[in-house]
């Protein structure tokens, strides 16, 4: 059985043999590691890709929604696609970049007066499946051949739309200019939904994935009666294409996802989760016997076990969730959010080779208590080492 | 409803135009501007920190209200540096280096303004270096830091190196917040005290100093 036979079975909760690993990698380290990649030196978008799958192969990673260029972030090309689809004007658009991470640090405009001499038009059906048809055929067919999954990936209207606007414009037009946030709004929308029907269309791998970032770790970003209002609808837009084509759908936002989640999964009906932040925001156990048949995919800690802890501290975190989750199906694991630069290669290898060595069914919960418990009798422990078992 | 109410009301509902309105009428019926500040702006902002916590303001009304303190607070700064107001303390505040993101900070800034106090913001990416040449330049009784990601997060703990090694930890407070911040972390670090949100890092503020 391959990852993509594996992970069509896994979405369906049919049988299968293994757990798969899931995750999101944007890691110099990793890259260079296990992929070959050297700053410095300029590479095709496809040797990218079979750097990335390299590495990925390397790590033990299966399923994956992004590929990690390091001289180009993603927040560039996000306004490329404004300025293609939109037909936005291309000048006064900067990213700053640093540390790794990247914001947009200039926009044509700065207010909402500016804004309305800049509002993005409409997007065409047409030219934005003429564009993502081949890239996405492109990007599984490779990764295809190196038995990676690569899922479908879409950015959510409001996050897009307050990427495009700057959050605090954003917000400010929520209440005094909101014709112009649901015109943004509509435009994301639509643009993602193209790419949507374009996935359900030409892709291999029957799962869609919608980035929507509206809550941090203490809570929900905007009013959910708001997001209720504004997002469920153009969310719409993106699933029902989805289902429609017996795909799945996958929600994802950062944060805590609390009152969120009967919104998500029962109003909208999104058929798993992506990530699952630890740190007190989510309780992965508690979401899964809440709603045993949605998929979660996770969620070893990104923000401390993983980058602060020992490689025993991520197998036994790896173990848990093998342990409490894995016999009942429906999870795909790997870190809480992503695999970042400050993660130690060692720990993310450790991560998806527990996966592999445990989780394989029969989920044998017997070994995975006992090599547990041997990791606290020998003192293996660092940060978990006041965790239960 | 009485001028001062009239302020606060705005404030809280956001309404920029109201609140300067407000303000022009309390001022002209003889209401010291301290007055206007402190039961008009200061108590709205406290209120618009209970909501929130309370979850019923969230990121989007926590802004429109703060923009209509800070419109206020512009039109009352001259009447109050005539009457020579103190204020509640002195924030330098900044994103840490390397880390782009401002709306956390710029809203613990804003709800800092609001409480009384005055704020030096910094900007983002901000360096040690430069968190130390803010305590030198106006010095502040608090630091304020903000980090939204985990591969940002260690420039705190660089900065609060670098405010030791310029001999000027023991004169500052250090408050630390953002995503991937702990209680712990800022322990860890040598933090003065971390804040989960905007509303928390005013109480934490007042806290600190007071015993600065």
């Amino acid at each position: 059985m391959n990852n993509l036979e594996r992970f069509k079975r896994a979405i369906h909760w049919q049988p299968v043999d293994r757990i798969l690993t899931y995750d999101f990698t944007d890691s110099g380290p990793l890259l260079e590691q296990l992929g070959g990649y050297r700053y410095g030196r300029s590479y095709s978008w496809e040797e990218i890709i079979e750097m990335n799958a390299l590495a990925w192969k390397n790590a033990g990673l299966d399923v994956t929604r992004f590929v990690y260029d390091p001289a180009s972030h993603w927040m560039g090309t996000k306004i490329v696609n404004w300025i293609r689809f939109f037909g936005v004007d291309p000048e006064n658009w900067e990213v700053g970049q640093a540390g790794g991470t990247a914001w947009i640090s200039k926009r044509p405009f700065s207010d909402l007066r500016g804004l309305e001499k800049h509002m993005p038009q409409l997007p065409k059906r047409e030219e934005v499946r003429e564009w993502f048809a081949p890239a996405i055929r492109q990007i599984q067919e490779i990764l295809a051949e190196h038995d990676i999954v690569y899922i479908g990936a879409v950015e959510g209207p409001i996050t897009d739309a307050y990427s495009y606007m700057g959050m605090e414009l954003f917000c400010s037009a929520i209440y005094e200019a909101p014709e112009l946030a649901a015109q943004v709004m509509d435009c994301c929308g639509k643009f993602s939904a193209y790419v949507a029907e374009t996935y359900a269309e030409v892709g291999q791998v029957p799962l869609l994935f919608m980035g929507e970032d509206v809550a941090t770790t203490t809570g929900p970003i905007f009013k959910p009666s708001w997001v209720q209002q504004e997002g469920v609808p153009r969310w719409r837009w993106i699933v029902d294409p989805i289902h429609k084509a017996g795909m799945k759908f996958l929600f994802h936002t950062d944060g805590r996802y609390g009152s969120f989640l009967p919104i998500i999964l029962d109003e909208l009906g999104a058929d798993g989760l992506n990530p699952i932040e630890r740190n007190g925001c989510n309780d992965i156990f508690a979401i899964r016997q809440a709603y045993p048949h949605k998929l979660l995919f996770g969620n070893v800690c990104c923000a401390q076990t993983l980058p602060y802890g020992t490689p025993y501290d991520v197998e036994d975190e790896t173990l848990e969730l093998i342990e409490r989750i894995g016999p009942q199906g429906g999870i795909f694991i790997g870190s809480s959010s992503e695999v970042h630069d400050l993660v130690p290669v060692v720990n993310t290898v450790t991560m998806y080779r527990t996966v592999h060595e445990y989780g394989q069914y029969p989920i044998d919960v017997d070994r995975i208590r006992a090599r547990r418990a041997a990791l606290r009798r020998r003192g293996q422990l660092g940060l978990r080492a006041g965790c239960a078992m | 409803m009485s001028e001062i109410e009239a302020i606060y009301r705005a404030v809280v509902e956001g309404n920029v135009t109201g609140t300067k309105s407000g303000v022009g009428a309390a001022l002209a019926a003889g209401i010291s501007a301290e007055r206007v500040l402190k039961e008009g702006l200061i108590g709205a902002m406290g209120e618009v920190g209970r909501l929130f916590e309370a979850n019923e303001f969230f990121v989007p009304e926590m802004l429109v209200s703060a923009r209509a303190m800070q419109a206020a607070l512009t039109l009352l700064k001259p009447y109050l540096a005539e009457a020579g107001a103190s204020s509640a303390g002195r924030v330098a505040i900044g994103t840490v280096k390397g880390d782009l993101h401002d709306i956390g900070k710029n809203l613990v800034a804003m709800m800092l303004e609001g409480a009384g106090f005055e704020v030096i913001d910094l900007g983002t990416d901000v360096s040690p270096e430069r968190f130390v040449a803010a305590v030198q330049q106006h010095h502040p009784q608090i630091i304020g830091m903000s980090a939204l990601l985990t591969t940002t997060m260690p420039a705190m703990a660089a900065t609060t190196a670098a405010l030791r090694e310029a001999g000027v930890r023991e004169g500052v407070k250090v408050m630390v917040g953002g995503a991937p911040v702990t209680e712990e972390y800022a322990r860890t670090i040598g933090a003065d005290g971390f804040a989960r949100d905007a509303a928390s890092a005013v109480r934490l503020a007042r806290s600190l100093a007071e015993t600065h």
